[in-house]
């Protein structure tokens, strides 16, 4: 089984990681010194030590409003509570420092959302701090309104805005540090991958935390890849961070500083392969509200968005495994937007997006994660205008063989009676209605301008786009079905039947 | 037969030598009149029967009139002596007197005064023909004869007899043939008036007030002096006077007044309630104007109009009353159908229309129809694209004309309104409003700015919508809050009040005093059970409009001098639509079958249009108007084709049993399949009956009656389809087809809504379609140019039709009547009441 083989190291890892941490109190008392520090990355560059006994080092900024008329006692009392909470719950996890933040403007939940990755890595990178969490306490009526986010240095990315109330001063540190806990997204290092099975080693993963509610990844949280560039020449200095669409891990198993997952993805993800200068980093990120909505836009014009596309929410963890219950169907709206609510027992679902019958994207989605993940998918449209102007095909050749069969009985019907110049005239109606040929040139004015614009999707030029192959499909329906209607023995019967009448006319009349 | 004085002397000998001419005595007409002893000459006048006893003997009809004529001979002793009609007839002795009595002139010709001393001499007695005996032709000397009863006359003794009885219809008959016989005699004269008075007494004691009040003016028409015919009209009317009166039906008391006055303008009666409806009209009108003074104008008008109800008001305060009327004017308008009635018609009506327009003013409405739809606003100063369209900015009139009964609104009013259109969770959210709007601000008290996701085509049907209020939820004693709602802002008219025959609305906004021209202050909507009843009450001046006029009216009612007759702009199309959510009829073979199996021309012609030219209506093939830009040429209107529609659903029957075989397979287990394979039973197609499909109706009469001759077609042709009742109350699954009538305003804007029947345009309802259509459809909306959006449309008219995703059936002109009195509306309007508050009327 892969996942003993990948766990079967992990031993002799832990022994280093222990050794090794006994240095570690005293290097992270040192960083709390100052926030001008050594980038982290040179550190490790020179003494690589186990990621698992590394503590996340933590600054918690925290602004205060105004309006709540807090006294210097107040702040200071408010900033001893967080750090004392924090210490409580993450234990030796963190190596925290709170203080009062000046550059929250404004110390609320508005300024907070006003922050932005780049200004945040501006700010602090060079402090060398894994996650800096900005914190408000402000007021609203009688009670505190706390809010904070978090800035995470690794994937340079934050999180969103949480915020709660409190009546009471003495539980703000309570209230604030269940948000942290709520917002803080764990560091986890790939170490090993086996195509779609991966290890990873968790950022202070031999540190449990204090409180248990602050495990930082148990079975079934998901978590979200991505890469780190480092740069050709120092190779200790991140180029840019890449994320990963619709690419996901699901936790599947966890002992203590490591972790084993399955990845899933709808695209064909590198992730977990090997490559130079690229660090392959994920963090766990857990729901956070009970729903979510995927966006549903057009790959070449991604402000476009697909309306009333059927998308099936199939419940399953892989691709290839079987659904256990039936797909939940639902249908784009406005703004190509579907909305997906959060599973406890399936934290990720897999999307298929329909146009029509056709599939157009097979996915993997955990819902809760983010407000909105956009899903690009082909142009569909030469497919449907096939498929429109078929219709239009259909509805003449349906009005064209019920003619026929009805000219042909009443022509029948009228030689019986030896009316013979009604049933000629019948027959003459009949032979005018349009035939195979027609029929065939239609549809090739159908064919061949949908198959020169299918052109433009191809990947080589020496290969059929996806939307030719449907054109081509929908065509060849359609030809299979004139064919059917229009074949040699029928028409053949049609010109003897014909014929027959024809002569009988002629002979009556004569007579 | 009569005998002509005149007769020339050869012939009358001639007659004469014919005759055994007897000098008669009494006796021995007794001998040949008495049965017993006929054909002897034995016999006395004693056995001639005595007047009083013949007449006791009675009188029967059919002896009257089936039997022998005889007349009676009455003798100077009251014997009767019983003989074929004599001659001269009737009057015979007073005939007879004159002849004697005539002087011969002087200087005659001997052969003609021969003739004249002939026919005095002959005059003197009576030629008979006695019934039965053997010698039965003799002369009577006219001194012996007391009387001469005519056929006739016992005739006019049984109408007596019947007048007496009370048998009218009998009496009527048997006058009817003395008539006949003896046309102008003056004794029928005289029955006939007795039997017109005998008549409207019994039929006024029979409770059929009017009919005795028509016979006895039909009498009066004859004989105006006729005994007791002034008391009995006088009682007919006061009884018909006072029962309307009771039922407060003053135009009909005064109508009975007018009718008396006709006949007997000084009757008593009719004077006494003459005076009694106009004291009671002129007090109200009193106390309207004391309330007018007060500035009471609405009480005071209608009291007014009241007083003019009772009695018309008086030339000297004719002055006065126009004044407190226009002060307050109210319009009129007959309908068949009151707002918001329950139906099983899913879509609004046209009565549902009205109230809207009336009830909510939007922010741009149609006013035009060119080749596209033009609109204006009431509440717009100007709107200025910026950006290339993708903002606009829109400027508020400040002031309004004091006509206008819209509020004036704030930006912060109209954008609360945009708020509650793009707010998904909102109760009046706009889906398609919402996808445009990218965000919106207010620069001033009146100016707002709309920055758009994407260039909106027609921003002005975009924002055709009223101005609303959120309704917050507020918490009720019953329990649980309200759910949250929104109010119309801005309204033109509110609903003063409401009961089964009627609607009154008000304006929003009362006219200020002191104007020197004033407007329709309240919409009365009378409701009539029919369209004949409403053509009358427009006739009769009970209301002043009809919304609609039946097309073949349209062109016979303009022709008089009292109304305007206009044509609405665009013409309505009716069109016959399929439930999207109906599964049997996701088939297109039997879709095309309905739409080949509608003889549209004929019943344009002979149902709706009733003219053979076909004027007034035409034959469609679109939702939109004929000559809508929408509109591809390519697409004709599909013609009858009963075989064809016949062929098709035959063709579609065959594909459900098929699918019901398919079904039933798919059933079985794998052996019974084999075996079923084995013997070849797996290819037999069952039997299969198409279900009875529901088709819901507008419930306008027209419609009705052409869905009824539509659906009689189709039965021909093997589909069922029941005309669903229009009370009758379905959900929305519950039916297959839908008659609708239409004016697609916009087809860019319609076309979405059209097709999934419901008032907006939403994602969601285009479930049903294929994937090509809804892409289209969806396409439609993101359109840039107008170019595009014709073409796109052209094509989906092609593929619609085709595919036949609903059944246009015709289009109709439509026309609107209006009194002359009202003036101020806009000619060739889109809307009913466009521009009501404009309106005035005159008197």
């Amino acid at each position: 089984m892969i996942t003993d083989r990948l766990l079967s190291n992990r031993r002799c890892s832990v022994v280093l990681a222990l050794l090794a941490a006994l240095a570690v109190g005293s290097r992270v008392a040192d960083a709390q010194q100052t926030e001008k520090q050594t980038p982290p990355e040179k550190k490790q560059a020179e003494e690589p030590e186990p990621i698992e006994l590394q503590p996340y080092r933590v600054r918690v900024s925290v602004g205060f409003g105004d309006a709540t008329g807090c006294t210097p006692a107040f702040r200071s009392q408010v900033l001893a509570g967080i750090h004392r909470v924090i210490n409580r719950t993450f234990g030796r996890m963190w190596v925290v420092d709170s203080v009062e933040s000046p550059w929250i403007h404004p110390p609320t939940a508005t300024g907070l959302g006003r922050m932005t990755p780049e200004a945040m890595l501006e700010r602090f990178q060079p402090t060398g701090q894994d996650k800096v969490f900005g914190v408000t306490i402000g007021s609203s009526g009688a009670a505190f309104v706390v809010a904070a986010r978090e800035w995470d240095a690794k994937s340079r990315t934050l999180s969103d805005v949480a915020a709660d109330r409190t009546p009471r001063q003495d539980t703000i540190g309570e209230v604030a540090v269940r948000l942290l806990r709520r917002l803080f997204r764990p560091h986890l290092e790939l170490f090993r991958s086996d195509f779609r099975d991966l290890e990873f080693r968790v950022q202070a993963g031999e540190f449990p935390a204090a409180d248990p509610a602050a495990e930082q990844v148990r079975k079934g949280d998901v978590l979200i890849p991505y890469f780190r560039y480092r740069e050709k020449r120092d190779r200790t200095r991140i180029r840019r961070v890449q994320m990963m669409p619709l690419t996901y891990i699901v936790v599947e198993r966890v002992d203590r500083g490591r972790v084993l997952g399955t990845i899933l993805t709808g695209v064909n993800s590198p992730f977990g392969g090997r490559a130079r200068r690229i660090d392959q980093w994920a963090f766990r990120q857990r729901p956070r509200t009970r729903h979510s909505k995927v966006r549903l836009v057009l790959q070449t014009n991604p402000d476009k968005p697909l309306l009333c596309h059927r998308v099936e929410v199939v419940a399953k963890l892989r691709i290839r495994e079987q659904a256990q219950e039936e797909p939940l169907k639902l249908l784009s709206d406005r703004y190509g937007m579907v909305k997906l609510e959060v599973r406890p027992d399936f934290p990720t679902v897999w999307l298929y997006v329909y146009s029509g019958k056709a599939l157009l994207a097979r996915v993997p989605y955990a819902p809760g994660l983010r407000d909105v993940e956009t899903v690009e998918l082909p142009d569909d449209s030469i497919r449907l205008g096939v498929e429109g102007e078929i219709e239009l095909m259909k509805g003449r050749l349906i009005d064209t063989v019920a003619r026929r069969a009805v000219h042909m009985s009443a022509a029948k019907k009228f030689s019986k009676a030896n009316q013979w110049d009604k049933a000629l005239a019948e027959l003459e109606t009949m032979l005018k209605l349009p035939g195979l040929d027609e029929f065939k040139t239609q549809l090739t004015t159908i064919r061949v301008p949908a198959l020169e614009a299918a052109k433009r999707f191809r990947v080589r030029s020496d290969t059929l786009s996806t939307v030719e192959r449907r054109v081509t499909k929908h065509c060849d329906e359609i030809d299979s079905v004139l064919v059917r209607f229009f074949n040699p023995e029928r028409e053949q019967k049609l010109r003897q039947e014909v014929e027959e009448i024809r002569s009988s006319a002629a002979d009556g009349q004569r007579r | 037969m009569t005998l002509d004085t005149s007769v020339q002397p050869d012939s009358r000998l001639q007659g004469l030598s014919l005759l055994a001419v007897l000098l008669v005595t009494t006796s021995t007409i007794a001998r040949a009149q008495d049965p017993a002893t006929a054909g002897s000459d034995s016999g006395d006048a004693s056995t001639l029967s005595k007047l009083a006893d013949l007449r006791a003997e009675g009188l029967t009809a059919e002896k009257l009139l089936d039997g022998e004529m005889e007349d009676w001979i009455v003798l100077k002793d009251e014997r009767v002596a019983r003989c074929e009609p004599v001659t001269p007839r009737p009057d015979t002795l007073e005939k007879l007197q004159a002849i004697r009595d005539k002087p011969i002139p002087q200087g005659l010709p001997p052969a003609e005064r021969e003739w004249a001393i002939a026919a005095r001499r002959n005059a003197r007695f009576i030629e008979v023909t006695l019934i039965g005996g053997d010698l039965t032709e003799y002369q009577v000397p006219v001194n012996e004869v007391l009387d001469v009863i005519p056929h006739e006359k016992r005739m006019l003794w049984l109408v007596d007899e019947y007048l007496a009885e009370g048998r009218i219809r009998e009496a009527y008959d048997m006058l009817q043939a003395v008539e006949r016989r003896i046309p102008d005699w003056e004794p029928t004269m005289a029955r006939q008036n007795q039997l017109l008075f005998r008549d409207a007494e019994l039929t006024r004691e029979n409770g059929q007030i009017e009919f005795a009040l028509a016979i006895a003016e039909e009498l009066h028409s004859r004989d105006a002096e006729f005994d007791g015919l002034s008391e009995l009209i006088g009682e007919i009317i006061d009884h018909m006077v006072s029962r309307a009166i009771e039922d407060q039906d003053y135009p009909q008391a005064r109508f009975f007044l007018t009718r008396m006055g006709r006949t007997f303008p000084n009757h008593p009666i009719r004077q006494e309630w003459v005076q009694k409806i106009q004291s009671q009209s002129n007090s109200l009108f009193a106390r309207a104007r004391e309330l007018f003074s007060e500035q009471e104008f609405a009480q005071a008008a209608d009291m007014a109009r009241e007083a003019a109800h009772i009695w018309p008001i008086a030339a000297t305060a004719r002055g006065s009353y126009q004044e407190i009327i226009r002060r307050y004017q109210v319009l009129r308008v007959g309908v068949l159908r009151l707002p918001n009635t329950p139906s099983s018609y899913p879509l609004p009506t046209d009565a549902d229309a009205r109230f809207e327009y009336l009830t909510h003013a939007k922010l741009f409405e149609p006013v035009r129809v060119t080749d596209v739809t033009n609109y204006d606003s009431g509440f717009l100063e100007e709107w200025e694209p910026g950006d290339l369209g993708r903002k606009c900015v829109f400027t508020l009139r400040q002031q309004r004309p004091y006509w206008q009964t819209q509020p004036i609104v704030t930006a912060a009013d109209v954008v609360d309104a945009i708020t509650d259109k793009v707010d998904p969770a909102g109760p009046g959210y706009d889906e398609r409003l919402a996808s445009f709007v990218k965000s919106y601000r207010v620069l001033s008290p009146y100016r707002f700015e709309i920055e758009f996701t994407r260039v909106p085509l027609r921003t002005e049907a975009l924002f055709s919508f009223p101005i609303t209020r959120r309704r917050l939820p507020k918490p009720t004693e019953a329990g649980p809050d309200e759910s949250p709602s929104v109010e119309i802002v801005s309204k033109r008219f509110v609903v003063h009040s409401r009961d089964d025959n009627q609607i009154v609305y008000r304006r929003s906004q009362p006219e200020p005093d002191g104007m020197s021209e004033y407007h329709i202050a309240r919409i009365v909507e009378r409701r009539y059970d029919s369209y004949d009843q409403a053509v009358k009450g427009l006739l009769r001046g009970e209301v002043d409009m009809l919304p609609r006029l039946k097309p073949w009216d349209s062109v016979d009612i303009s022709d008089g001098s009292r109304f305007f007759v206009q044509k609405y702009t665009r013409p309505v199309t009716h069109v016959i639509q399929f439930n999207p959510r109906s599964e049997v009829l996701h088939n297109r073979q039997l879709r095309q079958a309905l739409t080949w199996g509608i003889d549209r021309e004929g019943l344009l012609r002979h149902v709706v249009l009733r003219n053979a030219n076909g004027r007034g209506g035409r034959v469609v093939s679109s939702p939109w108007h004929d000559e809508s830009y929408a509109g591809s040429t390519l697409v004709r209107p599909r013609t009858f084709q009963i075989r064809l529609a016949f062929a098709l659903t035959f063709a579609a029957r065959r594909q459900f049993a098929m699918q019901k075989r398919d079904e039933e397979l798919a059933k079985l287990s794998p052996e019974e399949l084999a075996e079923l394979r084995e013997t070849g039973k797996d290819k037999e197609v069952p039997d299969y009956q198409l279900p009875t499909m529901r088709m819901v109706c507008n419930p306008d009469a027209l419609a009705r009656t052409a869905a009824e001759r539509i659906v009689a077609t189709w039965k021909r042709i093997g589909i069922n389809v029941e005309l669903v009742a229009d009370d009758a109350s379905l959900g929305e699954d519950q039916w297959d087809l839908v008659y609708r009538t239409l004016r697609m305003e916009e087809p860019m804007i319609g076309l979405w809504p059209f097709l999934t029947i419901e008032p907006n345009a939403r994602v969601e309802a285009l479930v049903n379609y294929p994937d090509w259509l809804k892409r289209k459809v969806i396409d439609l909306d993101f359109v840039s140019s107008f170019r595009t959006a014709s073409e796109l449309l052209h094509a989906l008219h092609r593929q619609l039709a085709s595919g036949a995703y609903f059944i246009p059936l015709w289009e109709l002109d439509e026309h609107l009547i209006v009194r002359r009195n009202v003036s101020g509306f806009v000619p060739e309007p889109v809307l009913t009441y466009q521009d009501v508050e404009h309106w005035i009327m005159r008197n």
